[in-house]
């Protein structure tokens, strides 16, 4: 009796997460997603465990002495202050990571909200979010997050929300889009015919079958913004109290002549999580778009 | 809802505005619903019929208020659906439903069965979980999926096109509604599962007809015939004849329904050779310009001068409405 009721409860709860990942990766997963899958995995696995795999303090003075070449104890060699690179660089992926997904977090709430009233509610609604995402995709998204951070500070906080607040309007257009197609489909129509409020039809009919279209994008969005990030710091603009991949290549050009290891390993690793992310999103556009597919 | 409920129509009209730009609103209209008038009482069965496009679905949909409607009223449960704010409307849902007439498309891809169909209970009832367990197994027992538990778990997409319908139908029905609107519930089906779907809303119709008026929309008059006891007969929009299936059937009155019903193909070769034909010539009416006056006359072999100019009203012929100039002198 009581595993009966264990089954009943268990049959009613509904999982609303239904993104086709188990069908990606068990069925037709492209060589792509494959490769880029394996390039985030583990390098999200030496962001997270940063900590375990370094010994020096990432930004920690005279570690060693200034200007080491790599050797076994500092594996990526040390810069001009002795700061140890490879701490360095370790937690630099950390920096990029959370500055892609927080400031691409940021960005998904704002752009799905604008996107989704101008999709489901049409008309004035419609024609001035639009226009005010038009007026925010011509700007230079990178210009625009450079003179926030200018204005507000140069603190972790601002970077983050300065790249969240320039990279919405791409997923603004795109949720729109998928909301101007699904809501004239018949299950529309049928969930309003059952009663369903607007609230419901937005979040749990139209939502889930939009966000498939817009999951590759928000990927190569998190990409971009990395990218801004390294940008802003090797204009020296970053916060330098956090280790940033941009800010050590900021520092190296002084020295490049000299010490070549200063630019070289962070570099290497920005370009590597760059392409891990570029491999993910364009396989899953790829994956998601029957007319791009291989046969 | 007090025991003699019934559906009122009056004077609905849908029009739709062709072109949209920016400065220039347009004054053209796509008419799709014309002043179309009827009413049927409880345990009425009401079949609409007219070839594609004579806006037998927008009508069903603007009864029940699923696109706003440009003018006229439709009363149900003594109350003016038009006049209702969105909580009144809402509350009213369950007593209104459709069955839509392609399965695949009127259910959400990415739900279950069992989501599909709790949702409905859940919006509308009090019921705790395990009571709506049940239900939903009652409900898919009833419209035939058997054992329902099988398909609980299962997504439209894993369905078969008669299977599907027949969820549709259960969520149509779930909450007992008063009326209930079929549009075109058999055309996307083989032609294998259809004689089971019109079964199971016979069924249906049985068991509760007495408590529940029911619409059926189809451009098949044989589906009109064995289900329904009034027949509508749309053109273009408009209302071409209204009244009892049966004597429609026997002597139609308005000249498209004659082709109409002569169209119906006889499975007796020894009737059908020597039952004369009517051929219907032309081709249905553009519904941006429609031709002036009665939509039918450029394909009407009785056609006057007065068709041309003057838009026709309804004649009563006996218990029959029939909207052309031939019944004027009645």
């Amino acid at each position: 009796m009581k595993n009966e009721k264990i089954k009943k409860n268990f049959l009613l709860k509904s999982g609303y997460l239904q993104f086709p990942i188990k069908k990606i990766i068990l069925t037709q997963m492209n060589s792509r997603i494959f490769a880029g899958l394996i390039i985030i995995s583990i390098i999200t696995i030496m962001a997270i465990t940063a900590p375990f795999i370094t010994w020096h303090p990432p930004l920690k003075t005279l570690v060693g002495k200034p200007f080491t070449i790599p050797n076994n104890h500092y594996l990526f060699g040390t810069d001009d202050l002795g700061r140890d690179i490879y701490s360095n660089v370790i937690y630099g992926i950390r920096t990029s990571l959370i500055v892609g997904l927080s400031s691409v977090s940021i960005a998904v709430i704002i752009g799905t909200l604008i996107g989704v009233l101008a999709g489901y509610y049409r008309g004035i609604i419609e024609d001035f979010l639009m226009r005010i995402t038009d007026m925010t995709l011509i700007l230079p998204q990178f210009l625009l997050a450079l003179v926030i951070v200018a204005i507000f500070g140069q603190n972790f906080q601002n970077i983050i929300l300065a790249i969240g607040v320039v990279s919405w309007p791409g997923i603004a257009r795109m949720v729109r889009a998928e909301f101007l197609s699904i809501k004239e489909r018949p299950f529309i129509e049928a969930a309003k015919a059952i009663g369903l409020s607007d609230m419901k039809i937005i979040f749990s009919e139209i939502l889930p079958n939009a966000m498939p279209a817009v999951i590759p994008y928000i990927i190569l969005q998190i990409n971009a913004a990395i990218l801004i990030e390294a940008g802003l710091g090797f204009l020296g603009i970053a916060d330098p109290n956090v280790p940033s991949l941009g800010l050590m290549l900021n520092t190296a050009q002084q020295y490049l002549m000299n010490a070549w290891w200063m630019a070289v390993f962070p570099g290497l690793m920005l370009s590597i999580i760059v392409i891990g992310l570029n491999l993910l999103g364009d396989g899953l556009v790829e994956y998601l778009n029957p007319r791009l597919r291989k046969r | 809802m007090e025991k003699n409920f019934f559906l009122k129509v009056v004077n609905v009209k849908k029009y739709f505005p062709v072109s949209k730009s920016f400065l220039i609103k347009s004054q053209k209209y796509v008419k799709a619903v014309d002043n179309i008038s009827f009413s049927i009482r409880r345990g009425g069965t009401l079949g609409i019929v007219g070839e594609s496009g004579s806006g037998k679905t927008t009508l069903a949909r603007v009864i029940l208020r699923l696109i706003e409607p440009t003018s006229g009223s439709v009363y149900f449960d003594n109350k003016n659906i038009f006049d209702l704010d969105k909580h009144e409307l809402r509350k009213l849902r369950p007593k209104m439903q459709m069955i839509f007439q392609d399965p695949m498309a009127s259910l959400n891809p990415r739900k279950k069965v069992k989501q599909i169909l709790t949702q409905v209970f859940k919006l509308h009832t009090s019921l705790s979980n395990e009571e709506i367990y049940d239900r939903v197994l009652d409900l898919l027992e009833k419209v035939g999926l058997s054992p329902p538990e099988l398909f609980l778990d299962r997504y439209p997409h894993e369905l078969s096109g008669g299977q599907r319908q027949r969820v549709c139908i259960a969520r149509a029905i779930a909450l007992n509604p008063k009326l209930l609107i079929a549009d075109e519930p058999v055309s996307a089906l083989d032609v294998s599962v259809r004689g089971q779907i019109i079964n199971l809303l016979l069924n249906i119709y049985r068991e509760r007809g007495e408590d529940m008026i029911y619409i059926i929309i189809s451009h098949d008059i044989a589906l009109i015939k064995s289900m329904c006891k009034d027949t509508l007969v749309m053109y273009s929009g408009r209302m071409v004849e209204f009244g009892e299936t049966d004597s429609i059937i026997k002597s139609p009155l308005h000249p498209y329904t004659r082709m109409l019903i002569s169209a119906v193909p006889i499975p007796d070769p020894e009737i059908a050779r020597t039952k004369k034909r009517i051929p219907i010539s032309g081709e249905p009416p553009s519904l941006i310009n429609p031709p002036p006056g009665c939509h039918f006359h450029p394909r009407c072999p009785y056609v006057m001068e007065r068709c041309k100019v003057e838009v026709p009203q309804y004649f009563q012929v006996e218990d029959r409405l029939v909207s052309c100039f031939l019944y004027a002198q009645y």
